[in-house]
């Protein structure tokens, strides 16, 4: 008899990567999210073209941009989670609903300031083996979410968050990759 | 009290090491993985099942003390994995008697709940439990014993198991 081909091998219960994951801010959990998490590295390659040329060809590809992202549905939205999903917001007394707390989204004219970004946005992981493993944004911006609700459901925010380089680190270089793929032991 | 009739799970029958080299070794497994669990608040079911710990696989003993759990798996390989991965049901009931017991039931079935809905135990091959319905069953009346008192839950597992995986 021979046995049927299978990708199982002796370190997989070790290294299989388990559940839906969570998403940090820092230390702390951003939130309950329904329907796990997704990263994409946004990674563009171009394969260098030339006359004649009839597939693409080893040594030939450059990298040329990243665009990570992670996003997700959250089912929550405390007023952490709005400083975290409207950069640079700020509470305003002025014009502000009477007995609110309320809080003005960030102008569109004038830049974002340094410490409007997110700073170690974490996608973890369980692994198998009891360890995890994360997609790490050193620096991190909301740039996209809605909202929908539903009848006799969890409110559902969609949020795209997207990586940033910090040119402000020590040997930061422009082609630099915004995020770091780690093996870490506890969270 | 009457003798015992064997069991797959009985004191000194298996060796206590994690293992899924056989049916009878998962269950050993599950059911150590049981005995060793400790809460946040540092209780262990093995204080309420007793020692030797009464947690039997199918059904329990003649004449067995109260209360007792029962474990009975019904395991299922998919096609996608080509045979390798299985999904499993453990079914624990718990039970006790006289009525007065029900509250260690319930109690015993919470241990298991933690224990077993965040279950991961790569040791050897792979088994993880994350789901689980769970019921109190109502008071028996006549002719069936209304003085027994029972809990049932029925956990979702999946399992990469040795005995599944080793195959050549």
């Amino acid at each position: 008899m021979t046995a049927p081909l299978t990708g199982y091998t002796a370190t997989l219960p070790a290294d299989v990567v388990l559940d839906s994951g969570q998403l940090y801010v820092g230390a702390t959990v951003f939130g309950a999210f329904n329907g796990g998490l997704k990263f994409d590295p946004g990674v563009e390659y171009r394969n260098i073209e030339f006359d004649g040329k009839r597939s693409p060809i080893t040594a030939l590809d450059r990298k040329t941009s990243f665009m990570p992202s992670v996003s997700g549905t959250v089912i929550q939205l405390s007023t952490t989670n709005v400083l975290q999903i409207e950069p640079g917001a700020t509470v305003v007394g002025s014009g502000a609903w009477t007995g609110s707390t309320s809080y003005m989204p960030k102008d569109a004219a004038g830049f974002l300031a340094a410490g409007d970004y997110l700073t170690d946005v974490r996608c973890v992981w369980l692994r198998g083996g009891g360890n995890f493993v994360q997609v790490r944004f050193p620096s991190a911006l909301c740039t996209k979410y809605d909202i929908t609700s539903q009848d006799g459901a969890e409110i559902a925010i969609a949020i795209t968050i997207e990586a940033r380089l910090d040119m402000g680190v020590t040997g930061a270089q422009i082609g630099d990759a915004p995020y770091r793929i780690e093996y870490i032991a506890s969270v | 009290m009457a003798a015992e009739k064997p069991r797959y799970v009985v004191p000194g029958s298996l060796n206590k090491a994690q293992a899924t080299n056989s049916t009878v070794q998962i269950y050993a497994t599950i059911r150590q993985a049981l005995l060793d669990y400790v809460t946040p608040q540092k209780e262990m079911l093995r204080e309420i099942v007793g020692n030797p710990p009464r947690i039997y696989v199918r059904s329990a003993p003649d004449g067995v003390l109260f209360p007792y759990l029962t474990l009975l798996l019904s395991r299922t390989s998919l096609a996608a994995y080509n045979g390798y991965r299985e999904t499993a049901q453990l079914e624990v009931q718990a039970i006790g008697r006289p009525e007065s017991q029900l509250p260690m039931v319930e109690t015993a079935m919470d241990l298991v709940d933690q224990c077993l809905t965040a279950y991961t135990n790569p040791s050897s091959g792979l088994i993880v439990g994350r789901s689980r319905t769970r019921n109190t069953v109502p008071m028996f009346s006549d002719p069936a014993d209304s003085t027994v008192v029972a809990v049932l839950a029925t956990y979702e597992l999946y399992l990469w198991p040795t005995v599944l995986t080793s195959r050549v």
